[in-house]
């Protein structure tokens, strides 16, 4: 049977240039501009951070593909801040809108296609147009293994703690 | 006793090299442009999907897996625009039908097949049992593998 989507009844719908993502809006604390940014925190992962009520979220840079990437697009308007538990980053953007849950048919993502680093989890339908539907930690475990540093060690066992 | 004869769909997978299905597995043949939507973070061999009558779909590339990545990349720059949806035995949903789409360098055709044509995979790629059930001598291509369709689509392959 397919895996069960997490209860919410909100979804974000995110666009990366031409990827279109959902995530439950259940999972993300705040959006900022990414004009408020602060790039001088950037690593050799993140590409800045953005504060929100006090707590500082490490702003990660994907392109289409979801590879993590240092250059910051101009399309890139929003940064997405996304705290599950002990999962807390923002997500650059080009565009945010909310969907209504009820309106997305999500089915499971085919069998054939569920590679071990897909954060994919769900493919979603709505008007005709397709969205992946992307598991916030799954997301975070590829951050994770695109870098060997000690800056995504030590934030890992930070937030472990 | 006579032969056995089963009809079958021979799939051009790319210049010189084909694979079979069975009659009734194939329900479409997609020959007009259709929007594939790529899924980040998916095998290189199944990494796009489509709609079709509002079912998610996923386009499957034989010639990908069966090829190096290099030359499977070199094919990929080629003109390729005939997509057909296949129907499978879903193993996430039982008694169900699954929907896949295979990816098709020309349009395919039909061929029998008899129980005397049965022959070895083709040379040059040992691992013909991961995606295929079988093989038939065809008189045209020779060697022509028959896919198992609940394999490919039921299962990850190792890349």
């Amino acid at each position: 049977m397919p895996a069960p989507v997490a209860d919410t009844s909100e979804l974000l719908q995110l666009e990366i240039e031409k990827t279109k993502l959902l995530i439950p809006q259940a999972q993300v604390s705040a959006i900022e501009s990414i004009t408020d940014m602060m790039a001088d925190d950037a690593n050799s992962l993140s590409v800045g951070a953005v504060v929100h009520a006090g707590r500082a979220f490490s702003v990660f840079n994907f392109d289409a593909d979801l590879q993590l990437i240092r250059a910051m697009p101009v399309s890139r308007k929003m940064c997405l801040c996304i705290c599950v538990d002990e999962v807390v980053f923002a997500l650059a953007c080009d565009a945010i809108n909310r969907l209504d849950k009820d309106q997305v048919e999500l089915v499971e993502l085919p069998v054939c296609m569920q590679a071990g680093t897909c954060p994919v989890s769900h493919i979603g339908i709505h008007k005709e147009r397709i969205y992946s539907l992307i598991s916030v930690r799954a997301l975070y475990r590829l951050i994770a293994h695109s870098g060997k540093g000690d800056y995504m060690s030590s934030n890992l066992a930070e937030a472990h703690r | 006793m006579g032969k056995t004869v089963t009809n079958a769909w021979v799939l051009p997978i790319a210049e010189s090299v084909h694979v079979a299905i069975g009659e009734f597995d194939m329900l479409h043949i997609i020959t007009e442009w259709i929007k594939l939507h790529r899924v980040p973070h998916t095998p290189a061999y199944c990494h796009r999907i489509l709609l079709w009558h509002g079912r998610v779909v996923p386009v499957f590339d034989i010639y990908n897996v069966i090829c190096s990545a290099e030359s499977a990349r070199q094919v990929q720059s080629l003109p390729r625009y005939f997509i057909c949806i296949v129907a499978y035995h879903s193993a996430a949903y039982a008694d169900k039908v699954g929907y896949g789409a295979l990816v098709l360098s020309a349009l395919p055709y039909r061929a029998t097949v008899t129980d005397g044509s049965c022959c070895d995979y083709p040379a040059g790629w040992d691992d013909w049992p991961l995606i295929a059930a079988s093989c038939f001598q065809h008189p045209e291509h020779g060697p022509t593998p028959i896919v198992d369709l609940q394999k490919i689509f039921n299962s990850l392959l190792t890349e």
